[in-house]
């Protein structure tokens, strides 16, 4: 009986109802806008199959936070700079990456993306990429 | 024994290590004892908090003697909490929580601690050991966080806030004197049981006396503190620090990876001191970090724990002409360091041996043959160090104890108490002591002591393998040694070699899995039938020019 209540009293203010799912589209799209879309899948599968030969032990799982849980060392992340160079045919200067750019197989898959896009436009590389 | 604590009173003024804050937040409360990411504290609330951690400790039960184990990550609480113990009159034991739990159990098996004082990004591993029921009904478990730690399988007993209904000020003067144990590091053991170094106050007082007056290090100075807490690198870092009165920059472990970010940590905080292993220095000088003229604040540049490649010093010496360069070399059977060589100019080629030098003050280097007597200047021999560093033993091992500490040199009248580091070495004309490797199986790598025993009795205890070994060949990188092994599937069957590693993982840490496998039908044997691991290590260092794994 009061659920009925409810009801009749949102109908009574239905410009709420539309502000509520105006503002969430508006909020999906800026997610997307900033997240840039999916990751390419191809780039992902060359990334995990990178990832599970430096790393000492297979990758758990994608969602694996490779630096948190220790699995990514200093040894490790010598070796994926120089296999995602050589695979991607991509220059990656480790002093413009942060942590969070490494994290997992999406952040990295991410990464090599954006430095894919610079080298594209020709900014933010080394002469001789 | 006696003799050896007046001497102390008379030279050092503290006789126990904690000894040290007090005495600074007596003369300096509001200098700077520590900085880590945005927190800073002062002498005095450093000196504060520990003394109410202290009376809450002794609250809960914590008496003079007790081991008190810290499952905790380097922060400015892991500090409090160390030096809370030590005022308790009790032993701390730092533990990598890093480490799987099967390896930790061990350890706590083997302190018996009355506590564990431990963080939040540790409750995982504090789960597993409940669930393993490593740590019993008895053991307390508290957090020193501000609040309390929570699993899902416990919840500390307090938090460090709980403490602030202690009083701050100093505790009576308990029992405990200078040749009572402070902390007992454990180590990687051959046989697969890690072994316990016991150092005492004195120990650790007569390093740090005679560091900070070689260095010269002085309340002004800003010392870095990179290694980590269960290394005993990291007590030169803290008690050096407090004794001059220093401010101690806590490294967050999260730099490591991003070798600029740790080129700009020493730029930012204006460091005067930088302590670390070789490997991490390498891995600088590998990706180029350090630009001419950077760094200018930096007085000293000191490395222990293994063998500094000189290209790498020939980089850092190139462009920090300003900065002192000094090699320690020690085991941590004799506190922290044992030697030291300063390098007077820029090794002409990058082949030249860095010296591990002189001994430091109370200590003595001997180079032996097999029946302990004295070697002429020039022969190789295995390396013993005498004097003030050396430890009591290791914990509750008598066996491992007296096999490591024997009484020498045979060759001189006055016998005393001299300890076996397993290092070769030869005395050189110039009187200096020069480093020739190892006489066993025990190596390291990026910094870290493994002995390679350790990882083999992992891997046989996997079950699924009929043979292992594990040998060390050169790499060519920055990380020291590289871990390798050779492994023959049990009859009939047949393992992926990732599969071993993964399972590896959950008995040993990270740092001792191998990185390169090689699997064999039969392992190579030498004439008496037993593994042949002179032609594995060729066999290895021959396929290192190979893609790895």
């Amino acid at each position: 009986m009061s659920r009925r209540v409810e009801y009749s009293r949102n109908t009574r203010r239905p410009w709420l109802l539309w502000a509520v799912l105006v503002a969430l589209t508006l909020g999906m799209v800026g997610f997307a806008i900033s997240s840039q879309g999916p990751v390419d899948s191809d780039i992902l599968d060359q990334v995990r199959e990178i990832l599970n030969r430096v790393l000492s032990v297979p990758l758990p799982a994608d969602e694996t936070d490779v630096i948190e849980s220790g699995l990514l060392d200093s040894l490790g992340l010598v070796e994926l700079l120089v296999a995602i160079e050589r695979q991607f045919d991509v220059q990656i200067d480790l002093e413009y990456l942060d942590l969070d750019d490494l994290r997992s197989v999406h952040a990295i898959a991410r990464t090599i993306e954006r430095v894919k896009g610079e080298s594209a436009t020709g900014e933010s590389l080394p002469a001789g990429a | 024994m006696g003799s050896l604590s007046t001497q102390l009173s008379q030279s050092s003024l503290v006789d126990t290590l904690d000894g040290y804050l007090r005495r600074q937040a007596e003369d300096e409360p509001d200098a700077p004892a520590l900085a880590f990411e945005d927190e800073r504290l002062t002498y005095g609330q450093l000196e504060t908090s520990a003394n109410r951690l202290a009376r809450l400790l002794r609250d809960v039960g914590c008496r003079a003697g007790d081991r008190i184990c810290l499952l905790v990550p380097k922060t400015p609480g892991a500090i409090v909490g160390m030096q809370a113990a030590l005022k308790a009159g009790c032993v701390y034991v730092p533990i990598d929580i890093a480490s799987p739990a099967p390896r930790v159990e061990r350890i706590l098996e083997a302190a018996e601690p009355r506590l564990v004082l431990t963080s939040q990004p540790a409750a995982g591993l504090v789960d597993d050991l409940l669930a393993r029921g490593t740590l019993g009904a008895e053991t307390v478990i508290g957090s020193i966080d501000d609040a309390a730690v929570v699993g899902e399988r416990f919840r500390s007993g307090f938090g460090a806030s709980d403490a602030e209904a202690f009083s701050g000020e100093p505790l009576p003067s308990d029992a405990t004197g200078p040749d009572d144990p402070a902390h007992i590091l454990f180590t990687s053991g051959s046989t697969g049981i890690p072994k316990g170094v016991v150092i005492t106050h004195a120990n650790a007082i007569r390093f740090i006396e005679w560091a900070v007056d070689y260095f010269g290090i002085q309340s002004s100075d800003r010392v870095s503190g990179h290694p980590p807490l269960h290394f005993d690198l990291s007590t030169f870092d803290i008690y050096g620090s407090f004794a001059a009165g220093a401010e101690l920059h806590i490294v967050p472990a999260t730099l490591n990876l991003l070798p600029h970010k740790l080129a700009e940590f020493i730029e930012s905080r204006g460091l005067t001191q930088w302590f670390s292993v070789p490997s991490a220095l390498a891995y600088m000088a590998k990706f180029d970090v350090v630009r001419e003229g950077a760094f200018p604040q930096l007085q000293r540049l000191l490395w222990c724990g293994e063998v500094m490649p000189t290209p790498a010093l020939i980089y850092f010496m190139t462009r920090l002409p300003h900065v002192r360069f000094t090699n320690l070399y020690g085991p941590t059977e004799a506190t922290i360091a044992s030697s030291y060589y300063t390098v007077p100019a820029i090794p002409a080629s990058e082949t030249d041996p860095i010296p591990i030098g002189t001994p430091c003050a109370g200590e003595e280097l001997l180079v032996l043959d097999d029946e302990l007597n004295e070697l002429p200047t020039g022969e190789i021999g295995n390396l013993y160090i005498g004097g003030v560093g050396l430890s009591p033993g290791y914990w509750r091992d008598e066996e491992k104890t007296d096999a490591a500490f024997v009484e020498g040199p045979r060759s001189s009248p006055q016998r005393r108490r001299i300890y076996r580091t397993g290092d070769l070495a030869h005395l050189g004309e110039d009187g200096l002591v020069y480093f020739h490797g190892r006489a066993d199986s025990q190596i390291k790598s990026r910094g870290y002591r493994i002995e390679l025993g350790e990882i083999e009795v992992a891997l046989n205890a996997l079950g699924s393998l009929r043979e292992a070994a594990v040998v060390a060949v050169e790499a060519e990188g920055f990380e020291g040694m590289a871990i390798c092994c050779a492994y023959a599937p049990m009859s009939g069957t047949s393992i992926e070699q990732q599969e071993v590693a993964a399972r590896l993982r959950e008995v040993v840490p990270t740092y001792m899995i191998p990185t390169r496998w090689q699997v064999f039908d039969q392992l190579p044997k030498n004439v008496n039938g037993k593994i042949d691991r002179a032609s594995l290590k060729e066999f290895f260092a021959e396929s290192s020019g190979e893609a790895t794994s």
